[in-house]
């Protein structure tokens, strides 16, 4: 996937997605028939209260989760419908996940953790994943600390080795469910910064996160009310 | 615990329970196993004991037993029946003969017994089985044989040939049963008997005792021998134990029903421990999983006692639901077992009953055992924080140096360095599991171990020692010249001529206690080139020597002598009267290891020079042991009887025994230890079955503990065949740890197992190690660790990466 910023065709394509979960007799909808697109290059906050599908809709993004109804194209690929197995290939392929409880593998150290992802794809040779890996941790700020297990680094450090991993594989495409949602603020502060520099470098970041005011700092917010789009403010303009 | 079941609390109990569904399958199938083998193996042990005993006991065994050998009249049984130191007095008439069931097939042992009235019997209580008591002219035989009512047989008594209908068949519990290699025995009337044998006396005679006790059995039947003795009738002992009296509740299997039941205690208690580590185990790891959930619950104001009462009513639901399906089972179980346990020792099995005690054992391993091992993670588990409890929403755990270690391995692929962190990422949890694997794989190679050892000691053992394959028993002694005249018959290879005789022998030292023993002394030409001894102790026999004596290890220890030490030996004149002919002290210069069981065997050897000089024999010999050029062992029978034929042309009288050949003799010690050897390869199985469900268990538990992990390696592009693999190479490192440390601490075990279970059988052995016990639970521990880990890994994969990082 090589986008141009300039290009007119969107990168991620969302049409009526709807999500229904069934907790008991009741039948509870977490996403009701949900339309939007993201460009290439679009740093994209997706704001709105607990309960409002954030995390669900990234779910969908991402294929972790399976819809009820509708269609997630991925640079023109429908995530429903690809199998398990190269689903898990594509998302290792095209998708960083940073999760909020960063969920680096804690009998590994970080350097293996980043590693891992470029073994699974089988991405780079030996010696290049290593090479890779250590670059990735350096350019997040953690060259002191690549052979330390994530029990043994702070949660704002495993945060950043949790980006290197993301990016381990060079995807165009970050997802991000909160990534600041369990830092504190100086912590969350230079994570922030290290996705603007993602996206200064080209890739395409959608980052659920329930702080207005960072929100607020990326150019398009998508709000979410009762799994539908309240509000969709910053769009791009050939949108 | 009231508030478990009036409170919301309630609602909690049921989602772990049927929430949970595939834990809680998995704990109760743990607890239920282990109660299942502890509960099957005491109730088969104690069904045993009750039906050998209930069996014995109905045959109102004797004290006393005597072989008179001009026999005893009958009107002598009348009066002896008056005295006051015996209260009951049974004689038997027995006669050694042939029987075949055609006239073209070759004759075989057998024995002709009869009663004076089989409808009042006093001792050894002989039952009719099916059919009718013999009469005039019909006979019935002992049970267990090929020989059916309405067979008619051919019996050879002294080389006249009869038929013989058969009306009966009886049941001698007192007798080696078919099972265990026993000859027929026909039945017949008192007075058909003196038709056939031109005998009409007893050469039996069965006497019980007031009260025993075994010093009033003892000297009854002193005064008993010393009365017949002043009539002129020579009393010699026809116990297998070589003795005049014994104690009648001792069955002639007593030795091998200890020798069960120390091997069936012996696993039930590995088996008891074993359960109560998985036990453990699975009810720790599953405290531990929910050690967040306990926190929460502290946080939202539930009390110590009530996140107690909570666990402790999960842990005690899966034990009662752990003794509803073992329980039922167990019982079928442990009547089958002992049906076919003492089917295998010729006794009738009773009916098919529970064994309270056993299962009250069940039910406390079900009930209380769960309970009691789950107080320590629920109590460590009500002590996590409030924020130990929110923090671990992420994957938990530190890491160990071990991780470190293996993360700079950088040859080493991630997954695999995964699952080797994994592996070892619970250290207590890993111990407490490889002590349940790697203890199952110690019992199961000790276990076969023995059973290999029993089995050498009954095949393999008896073709060392004796190098000929054939051994020719005489009626009576014999020239040599005569004896070796067989050298000429086609296929005799080598001769060799020994004396053997029951001698007397105790020990030399007049401090020592132990009472005289009857020994069978085998007189051997120096050097034997037939017998070719295994040494526990000193040195074998050495052309020059001369009182020398070396005696089998049971002997030895009976005695409580060794090499060095002297004994005193009192030869019996060869008449078989009771009267010393020689009374001598001889050296004990080696112990060596007799491969027979005890009761039936006691050995000792001496030079034969030195025997037929105390004997005032001459050059004669009463066995003779053939070196033959034979297809295979198997065809040793036939070839003895050839023998025995050629004797009898001869005129030298050879008895007919099943024991003729090397062949037959470790084939009918084969058939007497089966039982045990059956019994251990059964424990073998339940121990490696239970190790299984160690491993299975704790591999599901751990997979289910790792769902979080699985969303996580899934989410950054594991593939569903990256996910098998991890756990598979997880399954496999655990059962190949468990492997390495059963190589290094079964041998000794093994020793001690086989050793234990030698001496309660009374054999010596020579240990063998399985070998291919190892190799088989290298083969066992890894398909189960890949089978334990596929099932809950591919269960893992087929829920969605967001159920699986939800997890809790």
């Amino acid at each position: 996937m090589n986008h141009d910023l300039s290009s007119r065709s969107p990168l991620i394509q969302v049409r009526d997605l709807t999500k229904s979960y069934h907790v008991g007799p009741t039948t509870v909808s977490a996403l009701r028939s949900i339309s939007l697109q993201i460009w290439p290059g679009e740093f994209v906050a997706v704001v709105g209260p607990s309960g409002s599908g954030k995390s669900t809709l990234l779910n969908m993004l991402s294929g972790v989760d399976r819809m009820t109804a509708g269609d997630v194209l991925v640079d023109g690929r429908a995530v429903q419908r690809m199998p398990e197995a190269e689903l898990a290939r594509w998302r290792g392929e095209n998708l960083g996940i940073v999760f909020q409880f960063f969920q680096m593998l804690p009998t590994m150290t970080l350097l293996n953790n980043v590693m891992l992802p470029m073994e699974l794809a089988n991405r780079y040779t030996r010696a290049e994943r290593r090479t890779r890996a250590a670059q990735l941790l350096t350019r997040v700020g953690l060259e002191d600390q690549i052979h330390k297990l994530p029990g043994r680094v702070s949660g704002g450090q495993q945060q950043r080795a949790a980006i290197a991993r993301a990016l381990a594989n060079d995807p165009p495409i970050i997802l991000g469910d909160e990534p600041t949602g369990n830092l504190d603020s100086g912590s969350a502060q230079i994570v922030f910064d290290l996705f603007a520099e993602l996206v200064a470098a080209g890739k395409t970041v959608v980052m659920v996160t329930q702080d207005e005011e960072l929100a607020a700092r990326m150019p398009r917010q998508i709000e979410l009310s009762e799994g539908r789009v309240a509000h969709d403010q910053g769009a791009p303009a050939y949108a | 615990m009231h508030d478990v079941f009036t409170t919301t609390l309630r609602n909690k109990v049921w989602f772990d329970l049927w929430g949970a569904r595939q834990r809680t399958v998995q704990a109760i199938l743990t607890i239920a196993i282990g109660a299942f083998a502890v509960g099957m193996i005491l109730g088969s042990l104690q069904g045993v004991i009750k039906d050998t005993e209930r069996s014995w006991s109905a045959s109102s065994a004797p004290a006393i037993r005597l072989r008179v050998v001009e026999g005893a009249p009958a009107d002598l049984v009348e009066h002896l029946e008056t005295r006051p130191d015996l209260s009951a007095v049974e004689g038997q008439m027995e006669y050694a003969i042939k029987w075949r069931p055609a006239p073209d097939t070759p004759w075989q042992a057998a024995t002709l017994v009869a009663r004076d009235d089989y409808t009042n019997q006093k001792l050894s209580i002989l039952s009719l089985e099916s059919g009718a008591w013999p009469t005039r002219r019909e006979m019935a035989v002992e049970r267990g044989y090929p020989i059916a009512i309405g067979d008619q047989v051919e019996l050879n008594i002294d080389d006249h040939v009869v038929t013989a209908p058969i009306i009966g068949t009886v049941y001698n519990r007192v007798t080696l049963p078919a099972s265990l290699g026993g000859t027929p025995v026909f039945y017949t009337t008192r007075a058909h008997f003196a038709d056939l044998t031109g005998r009409d006396r007893y050469q039996f005679l069965y006497a019980s005792v007031p009260d025993y006790t075994p010093e009033r059995a003892a000297a009854a039947a002193a005064a008993l021998q010393a009365d017949l003795k002043d009539l002129g009738l020579t009393a010699t002992p026809a116990s297998t134990e070589r003795t005049y009296s014994i104690d009648p509740a001792l069955s002639w299997s007593h030795d091998l029903i200890n020798g069960m039941g120390f091997v069936m205690q012996t696993i039930g208690i590995v088996t008891m421990l074993l359960s109560l580590l998985l036990i453990y185990n699975t009810v720790n790891a599953i405290i531990t999983q929910q050690t967040a959930q306990i926190g929460e619950l502290k946080a939202i104001g539930a009390s110590s006692r009530q996140i107690l009462a909570v666990y402790l009513t999960i842990v005690a639901t899966y034990g009662v639901c752990a003794l509803i399906i073992s329980l039922p089972l167990s019982i079928l179980a442990a009547n089958g077992l002992r049906t076919l346990l003492v089917t295998r020792l010729g006794v009738t099995p009773g009916p098919f009953r529970v064994e309270f005690g056993p299962l009250l054992i069940q039910a406390a391993i079900c009930l209380f055992l769960p309970v009691l091992v789950a107080l320590p993670p629920i109590f460590g588990g009500a002590r996590i924080t409030v924020r130990e409890a929110i923090n671990s929403y992420g994957l938990s755990g530190d890491g160990s140096a071990l991780d470190e270690f293996v993360g700079r391995l950088s040859w080493l692929s991630r997954v695999f360095s995964l699952a080797i962190s994994n592996a070892f990422r619970n250290w207590k949890r890993l111990l407490l599991t490889q002590l349940a694997l790697a203890g199952a794989g110690v019992a199961l190679v000790a276990v076969m171990s023995t059973q290999s050892t029993l089995s050498y000691a009954s095949r393999g053992l008896f073709t060392e020692l004796y190098q000929f394959p054939v051994q020719i028993d005489l009626a009576r002694p014999e020239r040599w010249t005569q004896l070796e005249r067989i050298a000429t018959y086609p296929g005799v290879e080598q001769v060799e001529i020994w004396r053997t005789l029951a001698g007397v022998v105790k020990p030399s030292d007049p401090a020592s206690t132990v009472s005289a023993r009857a020994v069978e002394l085998n007189g051997i030409p120096l050097p034997s080139a037939a017998y070719e001894a295994q040494m526990v102790a000193g040195r074998w026999l050495e052309p020059g020597d001369t009182h020398a004596i070396v005696l089998a290890e049971g002997v030895a220890a009976e005695l409580g002598v060794g090499p060095g030490d002297w004994v005193h030996v009192q030869l019996p004149a060869a008449d078989g009267r009771s009267i010393w002919i020689s009374e001598e002290e001889w050296q004990v210069v080696g112990v060596f290891i007799d491969p027979n069981i005890r009761n039936l065997s006691r050995m000792g050897m001496v030079p034969r020079d030195t025997l037929l000089t105390e004997l005032h024999d001459g050059r004669v010999g009463n066995r003779v042991l053939v070196q033959a050029s034979l297809s295979d062992a198997a065809a040793a029978p036939a070839f003895a009887n050839e023998l025995r034929e050629f004797y009898d042309d001869l005129g030298i009288q050879a008895t007919i025994t099943q024991n003729d050949t090397v062949y037959q003799r470790s084939t009918r010690q084969s058939e007497n230890l089966r039982v045990i050897s059956m019994l251990l390869m059964v424990m073998a199985v339940i121990v490696a079955a239970v190790g299984g469900i160690a491993l299975s268990g704790v591999l599901s538990i751990s997979v289910l503990e790792r769902r979080r992990e699985i969303g996580v390696l899934r989410a950054i592009g594991a593939t569903p065949r990256t996910i098998r693999t991890l756990f598979m190479s997880e399954g496999l490192i655990f059962g190949w740890l468990s492997w390495v440390i059963t190589l290094l601490c079964s041998y000794p075990v093994a020793v001690a197992l086989a050793e234990q279970v030698a001496a309660t059988i009374g054999i010596s052995i020579v240990f063998q190690y399985a070998w291919a016990a190892i190799a088989f639970w290298l083969v066992l521990a890894s398909v189960i660790g890949v089978l334990a880990s596929i099932g809950p890994a591919q269960r893992a994969i087929k829920a969605s990466v967001q159920e699986s990082l939800a997890y809790e």
